[in-house]
């Protein structure tokens, strides 16, 4: 358990310090935060031919109310807690680069939800959308995480346990 | 004697989780000035000493950490060669502390033994997390307004530190 904490622990000031290297954001997280305006935009104007986008802005000209897709509303950081959480836990590298792979997928999706539902409770109400942004979401995307680990520890094969040392003799 | 909880599936752990999440934030939202005030001391006994240079003086009150520094400033709207004010830099210390619902609305999903004291042990841990954002934050923006490293008497990489833990909590 101790190594397990100390090792996620490290891992996520790891990981944090290189997403904030420029190399890092400019080939990765700085494309990937407009690719997902992009896909939000996609989605939203699907069902609703108010909703525009201009670059990572999801606007209703109607209202005037828009959001702004940023670096840190792009799911980076909870996916690096999740890396970080499959990394540190002893388990065979295929079964984390699955973990890996759905959890992007489980968090990602759950993000854009959250991106497409606070653009309408902003256009409804000041202090929910408030509440939505600054508390809910955060609280609820980090459960995501959690329980998409919980699920992965669940998967992995059951280890053979380790036999009891013999008690000493006299 | 002590009994171990039920298997319980883990949607239900997360259906309970989500809804005692909910439930909590809006009640923690009602007293979070008053739970995140400790934290704020603590940010406050940190910044106090190990930013006496930046800092000349603390408030605190419910909902608010407010420094007020050293560092001179421009002020809006007036020319370069006017009189200069000086950084106040402010947090909301409820901001850093949503994870306090949270971790309680785990508990009660989880069904949790020995709830109270696991509360009171999790409330007190978090309070030094909670502390560090903040006394993070207002250094940040203290860095943020500053000319250069020699003005704030500090190296590049220290700036770069500070920065790198604000926008990290």
């Amino acid at each position: 358990m101790r190594r397990f904490f100390l090792t996620f622990i490290g891992l996520l000031l790891l990981l944090f310090g290189i997403e904030l290297t420029e190399s890092v954001q400019t080939h990765f997280v700085l494309p990937w935060t407009s690719f997902l305006a992009g896909l939000c935009v996609f989605l939203v104007t699907q069902f609703d031919p108010n909703a525009a986008a201009i670059g990572k802005v999801l606007w209703n000209p109607s209202t005037g109310f828009g959001v702004s897709i940023e670096p840190g509303c792009n799911g980076v950081e909870a996916c690096i807690v999740l890396i970080a959480a499959l990394v540190a836990f002893p388990a065979p590298w295929k079964h984390r680069l699955w973990g890996l792979l759905i959890g992007f997928v489980a968090v990602q999706g759950l993000n854009i939800l959250r991106i497409i539902s606070l653009f309408y409770l902003g256009q409804w109400n000041d202090i929910a959308f408030k509440v939505a942004h600054e508390y809910l979401w955060q609280g609820l995307i980090m459960l995501d995480v959690l329980v998409v680990w919980l699920l992965w520890v669940r998967t992995l094969p059951k280890t053979n346990p380790i036999p009891n040392e013999p008690a000493a003799t006299t | 004697m002590e009994t171990r909880p039920k298997a319980q599936s883990l949607g239900l752990f997360l259906v309970r989780a989500v809804a005692w999440f909910l439930a909590l934030t809006i009640l923690w939202m009602q007293v979070s000035a008053w739970t995140s005030y400790p934290a704020a001391g603590i940010a406050h006994i940190a910044l106090g000493n190990g930013a006496k240079e930046w800092i000349r003086s603390i408030h605190k009150e419910p909902g608010l950490l407010q420094a007020d520094t050293r560092i001179q400033v421009q002020i809006p709207g007036q020319g370069p060669g006017s009189p200069r004010g000086e950084l106040i830099a402010e947090v909301d210390p409820a901001h850093y502390a949503y994870g306090l619902p949270l971790f309680i609305a785990l508990l009660l999903a989880a069904r949790s033994q020995r709830l109270i004291r696991r509360v009171a042990g999790g409330y007190i841990l978090l309070l030094i997390p909670q502390a560090f954002s903040m006394s993070a934050e207002i250094l940040r923006q203290i860095i943020m307004v500053s000319a250069s490293t020699a003005t704030l008497g500090i190296e590049q990489w220290q700036m770069e530190s500070i920065a790198l833990a604000a926008c990290r909590t």
